[in-house]
């Protein structure tokens, strides 16, 4: 493989010199993120791969929510991340949160696969072509549900299983504490607790969004 | 829909609206799925990351060479023409011209906008399908010890393909465009198997 004429190239252009700068980190984020942003910035693949692990499956069940598509949510959940390491270098933390970006990200990308995807025949008599809602807004709500799926996954374990049994399965909180034994006095406190620390974990993403 | 006030016995407007979010919210989305393994990506642009060293074929760099000039006058006429992916940014367009051991009707087009951040069009044509167990992958090159991934591509059964994105790093720093059929076996560096390049 030849690159034509290609000259050696001296230790002093070595491609790390380059890429040194000194990361923008705002004020509101966490000392635990930023790291993970400087690695980011720095086009670093384990800085990618742990966004992956920490978003990844929020990010895949958003876009098969979105593209009503396992196979093709796949595709793009690839082409997010791929998205995120190339553009990291540009991420700046003042403007948003890591979250944000990426669930930004992959609703833009789905947004291209849909309008790329032929229109299915609609019957105008139908009750389906008056009712049709607006697939951008669509996404944007599915946006902000799995913003907030997201964001349950940063509770204690023991946190999101108390609201999983109150709000998915439509359990009382009388019911959690005699499935689980624990007094229900206590059930209706850490119940409170989760909620206030959800609260935050959503004041905090939203103000980025 | 669940009672807000059942959590605290009380009233409370902001635990009720987070309380209908949460009883709103997809079953699924309580437990995401499992997502697949994050594919290869690029090599990350610094020296230190693992390059092989390149076989470098002097005949073949001449003919390259060579061929570069007369096929980049020409192709970039009928990009032009055909007025694809036209943006209103100013670019350039120039020809790829084949390497190695590429098909021998392998060839496409490069274009690199102008904008703030340069975004990349190469097109391919001729080469070989990827199916599932290869890529192809565009590179920024000096040489081949001096090289930075831009991202990867697939072609499909007819031997044409696309990559669009931004560049990672300025392109000025840079000589050369090439790109590459990979194996997706999650090794980052160049697989030496180089099947288009131009000079930039």
């Amino acid at each position: 493989m030849p690159p034509v004429n290609a000259p050696s190239i001296p230790q002093s252009r070595a491609r790390t010199s380059r890429f040194e700068r000194a990361p923008v980190i705002g004020r509101r984020v966490g000392r635990e993120d930023r790291q993970l942003v400087r690695s980011l910035q720095r086009q670093e693949q384990s800085a990618t791969r742990e966004l992956y692990e920490r978003y990844g499956g929020v990010t895949l069940g958003m876009l098969t929510k979105m593209l009503h598509d396992r196979t093709a949510a796949e595709d793009v959940l690839q082409e997010v991340y791929l998205d995120v390491w190339r553009r990291g270098a540009s991420f700046d933390p003042a403007r948003g949160s890591l979250l944000n970006w990426i669930l930004a990200i992959a609703r833009n990308r789905a947004i291209d696969v849909l309008r790329k995807r032929s229109p299915e025949p609609v019957d105008p008599q139908g009750p389906a072509f008056a009712t049709r809602a607006d697939p951008v807004s669509d996404i944007d709500i599915l946006l902000g549900e799995w913003r907030l799926a997201a964001l349950l996954k940063r509770l204690r374990p023991e946190e999101s299983q108390l609201l999983a049994m109150r709000f998915r399965d439509g359990l009382s909180q009388r019911e959690i504490a005699e499935k689980t034994g624990i007094a229900l006095g206590t059930v209706k406190l850490r119940m409170v607790q989760a909620m206030d620390r959800l609260r935050e974990l959503i004041e905090r993403e939203e103000v980025h969004a | 829909m669940i009672d807000p006030r059942d959590l605290t016995g009380a009233e409370s407007e902001p635990l009720g609206s987070l309380a209908d979010r949460l009883s709103a919210l997809d079953a699924e989305a309580w437990d995401p799925p499992a997502p697949p393994p994050l594919r290869s990506l690029p090599a990350e642009p610094s020296a230190a990351r693992a390059r092989r060293g390149l076989v470098v074929r002097p005949g073949l760099a001449v003919a390259a060479c060579g061929g570069l000039l007369a096929a980049g006058i020409g192709a970039g006429i009928a990009f032009e023409r055909a007025g694809r992916q036209d943006t209103t940014v100013a670019s350039r367009t120039q020809a790829l011209a084949r390497v190695g051991d590429a098909p021998a009707l392998a060839g496409g087009t490069l274009r690199i906008t102008n904008e703030e951040i340069p975004r990349i069009l190469v097109d391919v044509h001729g080469v070989a399908p990827t199916g599932s167990g290869r890529f192809y992958e565009v590179w920024l090159m000096n040489s081949a010890d001096d090289l930075v991934s831009v991202g990867g591509f697939r072609v499909d059964d007819k031997g044409v393909g696309r990559f669009e994105g931004s560049l990672p790093v300025p392109s000025s720093g840079f000589k050369f465009i090439d790109v590459s059929l990979e194996p997706a076996d999650g090794n980052p560096a160049h697989s030496k198997d180089s099947v288009l390049q131009t000079e930039i």
